[in-house]
């Protein structure tokens, strides 16, 4: 079978409901897909060692992807296990991408138009086009893979290996392998900007992505594919202001996503994220929101020691910094202090989307940017009105949702994912959060829609 | 029909017969298995590594104060970016039949050369110089 000169003819029955997702391991003997360090069974994945494992993941998520796309052209899909960065408490995951892009490319009979002059990946470009496009034919693939084979190990996100899990439950210091692999499909799949370079706006040999006649930038109100190359680059970089104007995906927003939570004060109205941790902000709630130092430790302001009790919290909205120590600590002592609701501001860049549970913890909690935490804050006590919004949709601006593009560039998460306001989680967010499940089309999740956007 | 062709440590070769059924082509493949000494010499950590500088990336940041998960600083997202890949003209291929390709790997400046042998054998080889001719104020980036 391995024979260089072998050729096999397969047969695959035609997808009329559904398309045939096929990986094809590159790993080397005794690494990755090959690893064959016994396993035991886990999460409904009866595979006996670590490679094999990894394949049943990998084939199950090409089972979900195939499931819910039509294409009569078989997608394969090159995957390694591979040293990608990372460091004791951060690390790369996967990464993965087309592995060509064609455009112009002449419709078979029974196929469709391409648009002119525009790049699509492989996958799409054949399953419209109806026809496999070969152009080296020893480099096949319509997608690339990578995933990180050291995870876990020490200086490698230390002690936080994959889960091997078909199911979904993953204890908390493992990374869901299924999750992340659809992630990555995704991309391949055409889940991407590219191959124009979102980092200077520069298209590929002049040409515009697919991707760029849905994607419009609310300050000039110019769609991509429009732009210049410095509108581009500069469009990028506006946080919450680019956004998908894709017809499918707009029209699933009010099924997907939540009402927009929001802060109304003498400050004006500002966003909030509702957490999963805790109680929900059911209907209106208004009251004194205050910011009184807790018992020290790191910092006064993070709410991780017990308050002292005149601290006059009870009934009130509590506003604490985020970090130093857990969200359900925070909580707690919050709670114990009578806190009608607590109020989390971020300590980094962007939403603060809390995804953590704990069922001790019943007050609702909110998060909230740090600029709208240090306003508050400047301004405590003062009268709030925490709420949903029922006119707007969490992650949304305009009526649109938001890709992911912070100020500071990001390479390799900026533009090409969702933004991570959007709750709840989408697959096709940067950063794997601990609310992702495998379910990749709405009522929960928005990314599906995104590639029907684009032809599929 | 999801047959199970990841059971092949493969690369495939791909044909269409259009034949009986023009409007519905079946779907058919020609496959050749590649050995793994041959997907190693096409891939090689370097090479991955290129790779992966093209490609869009999901990342992991544990907060040990948290005990959770979040999204990463600046810094540290810029930690565990890639090195960038070497400027390069985008090179296009054309395709047979008509259209343009791209592909994945034209950062690295490595472009494959393949050759088919009478006996349906595929030999490639790895030429360093482009052979497209450059043109400016194009880099290609994927992602």
């Amino acid at each position: 079978m391995r024979s260089a000169k072998l050729t096999l003819g397969l047969l695959t029955a035609g997808a009329l409901f559904g398309a045939d997702v096929v990986v094809v391991p590159g790993d080397p003997a005794g690494q990755g897909f090959n690893d064959p360090t016994p396993a035991t069974p886990v999460g409904g994945n009866p595979g006996t060692t670590l490679g094999q494992q990894a394949l049943n993941v990998f084939q199950r998520a090409a089972n979900i992807w195939g499931g819910k796309l039509v294409s009569k052209q078989p997608i394969l899909v090159i995957a390694f296990f591979t040293p990608l960065s990372c460091t004791a408490t951060s690390g790369v995951l996967g990464a993965a991408g087309a592995n060509w892009y064609f455009s112009d490319i002449p419709k078979a009979n029974g196929g469709q138009d391409l648009k002119a002059a525009t790049w699509y990946p492989a996958a799409l470009a054949e399953k419209l086009t109806l026809q496999d496009i070969v152009v080296d034919p020893t480099d096949p693939f319509e997608i690339f893979t990578l995933f990180n084979s050291r995870l876990g190990q020490p200086g490698c996100l230390t002690n936080i290996g994959w889960y091997y899990g078909l199911d979904n439950n993953e204890p908390a210091n493992r990374i869901d392998l299924l999750s992340v692999v659809l992630h990555e499909f995704g991309h391949g799949l055409g889940f991407s900007v590219g191959p124009t370079n979102a980092s200077t706006g520069a298209h590929a040999q002049g040409q515009a992505s697919i991707w760029e006649s849905d994607m419009r930038d609310l300050t000039t109100g110019k769609q991509w594919v429009g732009m210049t190359n410095a509108e581009r680059a500069a469009s990028a970089r506006r946080d919450g202001l680019l956004v998908w104007t894709g017809r499918s995906v707009t029209n699933v927003i009010p099924s997907t996503l939540d009402f927009r939570l929001e802060i109304e004060s003498s400050l004006g109205t500002a966003e909030a994220w509702q957490s999963a941790l805790g109680g929900g902000f059911a209907g209106q709630r208004s009251g004194t929101l205050v910011a009184p130092n807790d018992g020290g430790g790191v910092s006064p302001r993070d709410g991780c020691q017990a308050f002292p009790v005149v601290a006059n919290i009870a009934g009130n909205f509590l506003l604490v910094d985020r970090g130093n120590c857990t969200f359900v600590q925070k909580a707690i002592n919050a709670q114990n202090a009578g806190a009608a609701g607590l109020v989390i501001a971020n300590n980094a860049a962007g939403p603060l989307v809390i995804t953590v549970t704990d069922p001790a913890v019943t007050i609702p909690i909110a998060g909230v940017t740090t600029a709208t935490g240090n306003a508050l804050r400047a301004a405590a006590p003062l009268a709030a009105r925490i709420q949903r919004n029922p006119l707007i949709r969490v992650g949304t601006t305009g009526g649109f949702a938001r890709l992911y593009a912070p100020t500071a560039f990001a390479g390799g998460s900026s533009v090409s994912h969702w933004d991570t306001s959007l709750t709840p989680s989408m697959l096709m967010e940067p950063f794997i959060t601990n609310a992702l499940g495998s379910n990749v089309r709405n009522p929960d999740d928005l990314s599906l829609n995104l590639l029907k956007d684009i032809g599929w | 029909m999801k047959k199970a062709f990841w059971l092949f440590p493969a690369i495939v070769v791909t044909t269409l017969l259009i034949a009986g059924e023009p409007a519905q082509p079946a779907k058919e493949k020609q496959v050749r298995p590649l050995t793994a000494e041959e997907i190693r010499a096409r891939y090689t950590p370097e090479k991955l590594e290129r790779l992966r500088a093209s490609l869009a990336a999901r990342i992991a940041v544990i907060d040990q104060a948290e005990q959770g998960r979040r999204a990463p600083t600046a810094e540290e997202a810029a930690a565990l970016a890639p090195a960038a890949s070497p400027a390069a003209s985008p090179a296009v291929r054309s395709v047979t039949g008509g259209g343009k390709a791209l592909h994945a790997d034209q950062a690295s400046l490595e472009y494959l050369v393949a050759t088919v042998d009478t006996d349906g054998a595929v030999k490639t080889a790895h030429q360093t110089s482009a052979p497209a001719k450059k043109q400016e104020g194009n880099r290609n980036e994927k992602r």
